[in-house]
């Protein structure tokens, strides 16, 4: 019609123009792959660091020959340090993979399990059980679980009460989820001051403990069903990784790029409190790893999920048990909170870190 | 395999933004929606891309209703390209540009990279894809969402399966050779057989681009058809309020738009 628009359009048609390959894209992946490997190794290597150090040393020859003399120490390994090295290295890991999903979803770095309130929630659980539990009549075999049990209730109810009334008056937009965990917070906090209230001195010593997370009371009993929701959680999760990287590009434009957006919100947010959720019942609340570890990922090796949740889980897995052998080789025989070892470290990094976030 | 909105009616509260506005779009096509602000060009696009259902009428691909259309399915047969949306993280652009590859189910590993070095090609984004993209200036952040909506679409030579790229604003931000630049290859796209449908503000560019226009004011279609037949100096007048001249240059060959 115009035939002057022609003019430019000379040259070859766009799909099938020939074009540099771009060698870029390959670095970056295979550097990516290498990290992951080497976090992998690191992983290891703390693992085993942590299972033979401890206030007693353990050596790999006690363990391997069967003799009379190195009984003790094969029984506080299978049965004291590996269940409580493996319960540390499966929560940071699930916690740190909650944390990048749930920044992934929310397009915010600053978003935590906390933020959303299944902490509160999980820790306002764990808290009416310490404090009312024994008034009833648990059967001795379900002793071990009943904590555990209730935090993750509480985790479910907070997801399943922010799920439904975000279904009923929003449109499970993002806004509404932050502010509703405010809310949630706020709420799980009145719950769990007037527990505190209520608490005689022996309730209020296990609860004060309970809220700076240990993970001295790790038994195997208590440990696999929590690393079984874990494990199952972090599969999901991380099959979540391209549908993370759409939603970058906004939630309207993720859906022009196929992503089920309504679906994968849903399943992001209940998969994180339940990854979450079953971290804190086990092992109290601990603060900071969710945050900070996903942030390290994406320094080592860019933004793409695909790179940042396996290595937050690694990176998670090596950092808690790394903070859990601090918090039990730093003063022996006594202990320190594990909670406190992983916000003293993570806190100041958190400070680094929006320093850092200066305009460029 | 025509895109057909049919009488789409949307009302946002008691405000009607699209009255009874029908619409045909063909595959190797041009269109382009021009009006003022507020007259629902933007509405229209999110009718017609499937984010937004009509409370009355229809739009329909081929015959069959876009509602039908799964969210895989529809991806395979639509880009978008809308407002730049801010990224929080630290993406490179080859990485925001691949977010557009949805043919995994037609294509194999080596296709998806032939068809990324392509597009990055032909969209000049090649000294880019290693940068971060919300390090990017506003016009470059444009160029690559315009290559991701690109590949999105991207079929080996030779697949007649009917496409569209919807564009709204696409030359916002953008320098003149990068405004010519990106409708030239829209233009190009469409001669490979895509449907192109663009909300564009410039009427000059309209006139220069486009097939057919569809001039909106209040939700209404005032006028469509050929360039020629669309900026009609005195509609023009009415609908954007203000004096314009048209006239045909003789060297440029092509209507030209005063105001």
């Amino acid at each position: 019609m115009f035939p002057a628009v022609r003019i430019g359009a000379r040259r070859r048609p766009i799909f099938g123009r020939r074009a540099r390959a771009s060698s870029a894209a390959v670095t970056l992946a295979t550097r990516r792959k290498r990290i992951v490997v080497l976090l992998g190794c690191v992983l290891v290597a703390v693992l085993w660091y942590a299972l033979v150090t401890g206030a007693v040393p353990i050596s790999i020859g006690t363990l391997l020959e069967d003799s009379e003399a190195g009984a003790f120490e094969r029984t506080v390994f299978a049965g004291i340090r590996s269940p409580r090295v493996v319960l540390a290295a499966f929560v940071g890991a699930s916690l740190a993979l909650a944390g990048a999903s749930l920044q992934g979803l929310f397009r915010n770095p600053l978003a935590d399990p906390g933020l959303i309130g299944v902490s509160s929630g999980a820790a306002l659980g764990a808290i009416s059980m310490i404090v009312l539990g024994s008034a009833l009549a648990v059967p001795d075999w379900l002793n071990p679980y009943v904590l555990p049990l209730a935090a993750v209730a509480g985790a479910g109810l907070v997801t399943v009460f922010i799920y439904l009334f975000a279904q009923r008056f929003g449109q499970f937009n993002i806004v509404t989820i932050l502010l509703l965990g405010i809310a949630v917070n706020a709420l799980a906090g009145v719950g769990i001051g007037a527990f505190q209230y209520m608490s005689d001195d022996a309730q209020l010593r296990t609860l004060t403990f309970w809220m700076m997370g240990s993970f001295a009371r790790a038994t195997w009993l208590a440990v696999l069903p929590a690393v079984a929701l874990m494990v199952v959680a972090g599969i999901a999760l991380l099959g979540q990784q391209r549908a993370l990287d759409r939603l970058q590009l906004g939630e309207a434009e993720a859906r022009h790029v196929g992503v089920d957006v309504l679906r994968v919100k849903r399943l992001i947010v209940m998969l994180s409190a339940a990854a979450a959720g079953a971290g804190g019942a086990v092992a109290g609340a601990i603060g900071f790893v969710g945050l900070v570890v996903p942030h390290l990922a994406r320094l080592l090796g860019g933004a793409a999920h695909g790179f940042v949740l396996p290595a937050s889980v690694l990176l998670g897995g090596a950092l808690m048990v790394c903070a859990d052998l601090l918090a039990r080789t730093a003063v022996t025989p006594a202990e320190l909170p594990v909670g406190l070892v992983t916000s003293a470290i993570g806190a100041p990094f958190f400070l680094w870190l929006i320093a850092r976030a200066r305009p460029r | 395999m025509t895109l057909f909105a049919a009488a789409v009616t949307v009302r946002l509260g008691r405000n009607v933004v699209l009255a009874d506005v029908s619409l045909t779009l063909q595959p190797g096509q041009v269109a382009a929606l021009i009006g003022p602000n507020g007259a629902g060009k933007s509405t229209l696009l999110r009718v017609l891309c499937g984010d937004l259902a009509p409370e009355a009428g229809s739009v329909s691909i081929g015959g069959r209703r876009i509602g039908t259309f799964g969210i895989q399915h529809l991806a395979e047969t639509r880009a978008v390209m809308a407002q730049t949306p801010a990224v929080m993280f630290d993406f490179t652009v080859a990485e925001v540009v691949r977010m557009g590859w949805v043919q995994d189910a037609l294509y194999r590993h080596e296709v998806a990279e032939r068809a990324f070095a392509e597009v990055a090609a032909a969209c000049k984004i090649e000294d880019l894809l290693e940068r971060t993209y919300r390090t990017l200036s506003g016009g470059e952040q444009r160029r690559v969402q315009f290559a991701r909506a690109l590949l999105q679409i991207w079929r080996d030579n030779g697949d007649p399966e009917p496409r569209y790229l919807m564009l709204d604003e696409p030359t916002a931000n953008l320098d003149l050779a990068h405004e010519l630049a990106v409708l030239r290859m829209a233009r190009e796209v469409a001669d490979a057989g895509v449907g192109v449908l663009a909300v564009l503000h410039d009427l000059n560019l309209a006139a220069r681009f486009a097939d057919e226009l569809t001039l909106l004011h209040n939700g209404r279609v005032v006028s469509s058809g050929s360039p020629c037949r669309v900026l009609d100096a005195d509609t023009l007048a009415a609908v954007y309020g203000t004096s314009i001249i048209v006239e045909h240059h003789e060297t440029l060959n092509r209507l030209v738009v005063h105001s």
